[in-house]
């Protein structure tokens, strides 16, 4: 066998040109499937980095008649009493919150953060790296505080001694008792624990059993099923809808298992992701046949000669074997090398959309699956050299003293398979790209009037602990606002609590004159405070009815301006101004809202969202406010600065507030299939030049055999461009096929897409269109050179073997 | 000139009237090498009428088969004159003297060089096809030609289903059926045994009678006696 690979390392090094191709296209299809193994092997094969990490549970409510929202937070007082009630959990924590201020010198800047009960860490079964977790005692005099990794090394230096260290959050002084191991932060995405306060969680709003903002981690006890704690969770939350009828009932509970939760985002996009890399492989391996097959039909008489003097069937099998499982090493090598070298890249690439991606890198189950893949795909694309050779009668073509007009059919026809086998993969690969292309493109163009690149949005988050009051907040929105408005080139100005497309809240309503039946459909409509002067800015034009004004305050009757969908949903058929709605509970004449004026629907943005069902509410009646969006005249390059400098102005102790323009805000509410698209494309964009450099090698190959067919052919009359048309045809054939072949498979293989694109059908025509057109063109591309080359045989020089 | 604009139906064609088919005056055929020029073929001055039968003979190497590719006008790189049917070859673009090809020559290999994929009728019908003869005269002339040279039995086997000599016959009515005023032969039996080769020999002889103008390159004596013309080439001399 030594002496094989001695051999084949030799022939590999005799056609360095051959061996670049081989090495480079293994490379490729490997170093892709070694990238994608390494996320899929960090993201859903290797356990969460905790002790018994199968017995850690996520815990979310469910309301039994939301079909949209499979999952929601969990209020604090259900939580305590789940604690209480339950026997299946050997302990349980909960968390709260998402920010927090921490002022460093002069500035304050947002920090993302938890409160934690403190049986949270032990329920995770992890403890600082340096000092002390949270104890219950710190739970009623706070003070304290846990620091991530990298906020530790960026505040203080990875200085492990801790005492005497603190830092200033939300305005108070938190000493650091301990520092949390690397990693970490990636477990719900913070940098910064304090304990949560018993103060707290006995006042508003966490005292509340509808506010349902917390989340709940829990560890089963040994020997304890998830579907056993379940159960009794079920049972528990049948008991509190019954206790607590107005907040908790149709509530439910959801227990699910921690890492299952973790990945939920990304799970659904994983196969795609493996079948992507599974087609590119194939290719890639077609590729590598095709070139040992050419390589086989040129060896024919060294191999004749080999057999000859002795060399059996088995023995030339394992010659070709060996050649070829050398090429897979040495571009597996090179392809496990480069993804090795870009692991960081892929990691950041990804990091903010995918779960566990601190975890990812190339540790020894992915070097064990790229070994096994390289020597997989080796011993596949030896096989249809060894073929070849096994079925060529050898005595033969040492006693050939010509040569043949025509190359070898069998060998031409499974050449020609494995070229329409790769079209047909890259095929498939660029539909795929092409519809996510054409989502992001929909869910680009929410529907928003012209130029919302005009349009500036600024988030400004206050912190509660400076702004506790509404009125407070409120306040500084209409001072900010009024001075806004007086910058040159500002044509409009408004604020809003969110921007659809970002975010939202939603709630039940009921109808005025509709009876609120228990077993009716719940109207979940998304609501949103506005300032006046909003729909200006946002060019949202106003069908019917009127915008808020200075009347529409606290005290004044409750007013609304609806979508067209929620006009369209709640009063079909019917003139929705005047009509009035409430949200499900609120009782009192005071608590109907008044509807004024009807505006055209925005989409609201990432998968799954759709044209809403909403209703915006005067600021004044409802005191929310989060974002400030601005239209500019022009270009609001300069405008941003501006904004910024008049938040510090009102109040410089404010951290720089992010401003983006409205383009730039749908852009990312559509980042998750944006990402898919762009690693979609870049995956189908190689598949096809993988695809296309297979076609070009086999044509080209053709063309190199049939030099003497050309040659006759032209001796018998044939034209040059007749002999361009034979090959231009012979190569737009294999297209049309493997186009036919794709399609067929796509029409399969896009369905699994449906869950990730939006706006665009998985069958869409005008994709499997382009596509199909792309690809004959590509392909006929591939064909020129080849064809130019038979175009100029000799026939003198073709014949000349006479 | 312009042949390719005035191209006619070969197969309608009756041979040209004039009785100077071809005329070299000091063709030469020479290559670059790093040494300086390799001549191939020097001052070639040779007439053939319509209606001859010649014989080309000389040693491996000679140029034989060089000259027949300059008469056959697949070679284009050389110096000197050359007029076919009054056309002056050497001033005609490669495409211009393909024309010529395509509508006067006819070609017969030493290897056959019958197309392996294609049946004995496509074998047949591929040089009408570059005729751009319609279809429905093409197969009433295969048939004519399978007729006459007796093949019709086979005209649905392959190539690799014939003999050599069966392979030759049908190189040979390829070579013909676009009724080519010129036939050109590179060893046209040296494939065969001696009776496939006799075969071949009274078939050309018999074409040459019905006005076909051949040019054979030949080694066998007995083959040569066949034409009416010898020409013995030696070291891309014509001897006197």
């Amino acid at each position: 066998m030594w002496q094989d690979v001695r051999f084949g390392l030799r022939m590999l090094r005799k056609s360095p040109g051959f061996t670049a191709v081989a090495v480079l296209t293994l490379a490729l299809g490997i170093g892709v499937n070694t990238a994608i193994f390494s996320l899929v092997e960090a993201v859903l094969l290797r356990p969460l980095p905790f002790p018994e990490p199968d017995r850690l549970v996520d815990i979310n409510e469910s309301h039994r008649k939301d079909t949209l929202l499979a999952e929601y937070g969990v209020s604090f007082p259900n939580f305590k009493d789940w604690q209480a009630q339950s026997r299946s959990f050997a302990s349980m924590g909960i968390h709260e919150g998402w920010e927090f201020w921490l002022t460093e010198g002069d500035q304050v800047r947002s920090v993302r953060g938890k409160n934690i009960s403190w049986q949270y860490l032990p329920t995770v079964g992890i403890q600082p790296m340096w000092g002390r977790s949270f104890s219950a005692e710190d739970e009623k005099s706070g003070g304290v505080a846990l620091l991530g990794f990298g906020l530790w090394q960026r505040l203080f230096g990875a200085d492990t001694n801790l005492t005497g260290k603190t830092i200033v959050v939300n305005d108070q002084r938190q000493a650091v008792i301990g520092v949390m191991p690397p990693g970490f932060d990636s477990l719900h995405r913070s940098e910064l624990w304090l304990p949560l306060l018993e103060s707290r969680a006995t006042t508003e709003p966490l005292q509340s059993r509808s506010w349902r903002l917390c989340g709940v981690i829990a560890r089963l006890k040994p020997g304890v099923s998830l579907h056993q704690a379940q159960a009794e969770l079920d049972g528990v939350a049948w008991r509190l809808g019954d206790e607590y009828p107005d907040d908790n009932a149709d509530w439910g509970v959801r227990v699910s298992s921690l890492r299952r939760k973790l990945t939920k985002s990304i799970r659904p996009a994983l196969p795609v992701f493996i079948g992507v890399a599974a087609c590119i492989l194939l290719i890639a391996c077609a590729n590598l046949g095709n070139l040992l097959l050419a390589r086989a039909a040129s060896r024919q008489k060294e191999l004749a000669i080999r057999a000859s003097v002795g060399a059996g069937r088995w023995r030339l099998a394992r010659q070709l074997i060996a050649e070829s499982l050398v090429l897979s090493l040495l571009g597996g090598t090179v392809g496990f090398l480069a993804v090795l070298w870009g692991q960081g890249l892929v990691a950041r690439l990804v990091s903010p959309y995918m779960p566990r991606f601190a975890e990812i890198n190339v540790d020894s189950a992915v070097f064990l699956f790229s070994l096994l893949v390289m020597i997989l795909t080796g011993l596949v694309c030896g096989l249809a050299p060894v073929w070849q050779v096994w079925r060529a009668d050898l005595n033969a073509v040492l006693k050939e003293s010509g040569h043949r007009v025509s190359a070898d059919r069998s060998a031409s026809w499974l050449r020609s398979g494995l070229v329409v086998t790769e079209l047909a993969l890259a095929v498939v690969l660029l539909i795929g790209a092409g519809l996510a292309l054409r989502s992001v493109h929909y869910l680009l163009h929410p529907g928003l009037d012209a130029a919302p690149g005009q349009v500036l949005a600024m988030e400004v988050e206050l912190p509660k602990i400076r702004y506790p009051e509404k009125t407070q907040r409120l306040e500084f929105f209409e001072q900010l606002l009024a001075r806004v408005r007086t910058l040159p080139h500002v044509q409009a100005a408004g604020a809003a609590s969110f921007l659809e497309f970002s975010g939202g809240a939603r709630s039940p309503i009921v109808l005025e004159g509709i009876p609120d039946r228990p077993d009716a459909p719940a109207r979940w409509t998304w609501s949103c405070s506005v300032s006046p002067d909003f729909f200006r800015a946002m060019r949202l034009p106003l069908l019917q009815g009127r915008d808020f004004t200075a009347e529409d305050r606290t005290g004044a009757p409750k007013v609304a301006v609806i979508t067209e969908t929620m006009a369209r949903r709640d009063w079909p058929g019917e003139h929705p101004l005047g009509k009035r709605f409430a949200g499900r509970g609120d009782s009192g004449e005071e608590s109907w809202i008044t509807v004024v004026g009807v505006v055209r629907d925005l989409r609201t943005g990432g998968v799954g969202g759709d044209w809403r069902a909403s209703y915006y509410c005067p600021c004044y009646q409802s005191p929310y406010l989060g974002t400030i969006v601005v239209r500019a005249f022009s270009n609001p390059a300069g405008l941003a600065a501006q904004l910024q400098s008049l938040v510090r102005d009102l109040d410089k102790r404010l951290p720089p507030m992010s401003v983006q323009t409205l383009d730039e805000v749908v852009s990312d509410s559509a980042s998750e299939v944006r990402m898919l698209g762009q690693i979609l494309i870049s995956l189908a964009t190689l598949a096809l030049v993988l695809a296309v450099v297979g076609t070009y090698g086999v044509i080209a190959c053709t063309v190199a055999q049939r030099t003497h067919e050309f040659g006759v052919r032209i001796a018998l009359g044939a034209d040059r461009r007749d002999i361009a048309l034979l090959v231009l045809t012979w190569g737009g054939r294999l297209a049309l096929i493997g186009a036919a072949v794709g399609l067929f498979l796509a029409w399969g293989a896009t369905r699994l897409m449906a869950s990730f694109i939006e706006g665009v059908s998985p069958t869409d025509l005008p994709t499997f269109v382009g596509v199909v057109l792309l690809l004959c063109a590509v392909a006929l591309l591939a064909c020129l050179l080849p064809a130019r080359r038979a175009m100029k045989v000799n026939p003198m020089e073709a014949l000349r073997c006479d | 000139m312009n042949i390719a604009t005035t191209e006619r139906n070969p197969a309608r064609e009756s041979s040209p009237a004039t009785d100077a088919l071809i005329r070299l005056r000091n063709v030469e055929k020479r290559y670059q090498t790093k040494a300086g020029f390799t001549y191939v073929l020097r001052q070639i001055n040779l007439d053939i009428a319509a209606g001859d039968f010649v014989t080309i003979m000389g040693p491996s190497g000679a140029g034989k088969s060089t000259l027949l590719g300059i008469l056959g006008m697949y070679d284009h790189a050389w110096e000197g004159e050359f007029e076919f049917l009054g056309h002056p070859v050497h001033r005609l673009a490669p495409k211009d003297q393909a024309a010529l090809n395509k509508r006067y020559v006819g070609f017969v290999f030493q290897q056959f060089h019958l197309l392996d994929d294609l049946t004995v009728a496509e074998n047949l019908d591929i040089p009408l096809s570059y005729r751009n003869v319609p279809k429905s005269e093409r197969q009433g002339m295969v048939a004519d030609v399978l007729d006459r040279f007796g093949i019709v039995a086979k005209k649905d086997l392959f190539p690799a289903q014939l003999s050599g000599g069966q392979q030759q016959l049908v190189a040979v009515a390829r070579a013909i059926i676009a009724k080519p005023a010129l036939l050109l032969a590179d060893e046209p039996t040296g494939n065969l045994h001696t009776d496939q080769g006799r075969e071949i020999m009274e078939l050309f002889k018999k074409l040459n009678h019905e006005g076909t103008t051949i040019v054979q390159v030949t080694h066998n004596e007995a083959w040569a006696a066949y034409g009416q013309r010898l020409i013995r080439l030696k070291d891309g001399w014509m001897e006197k």
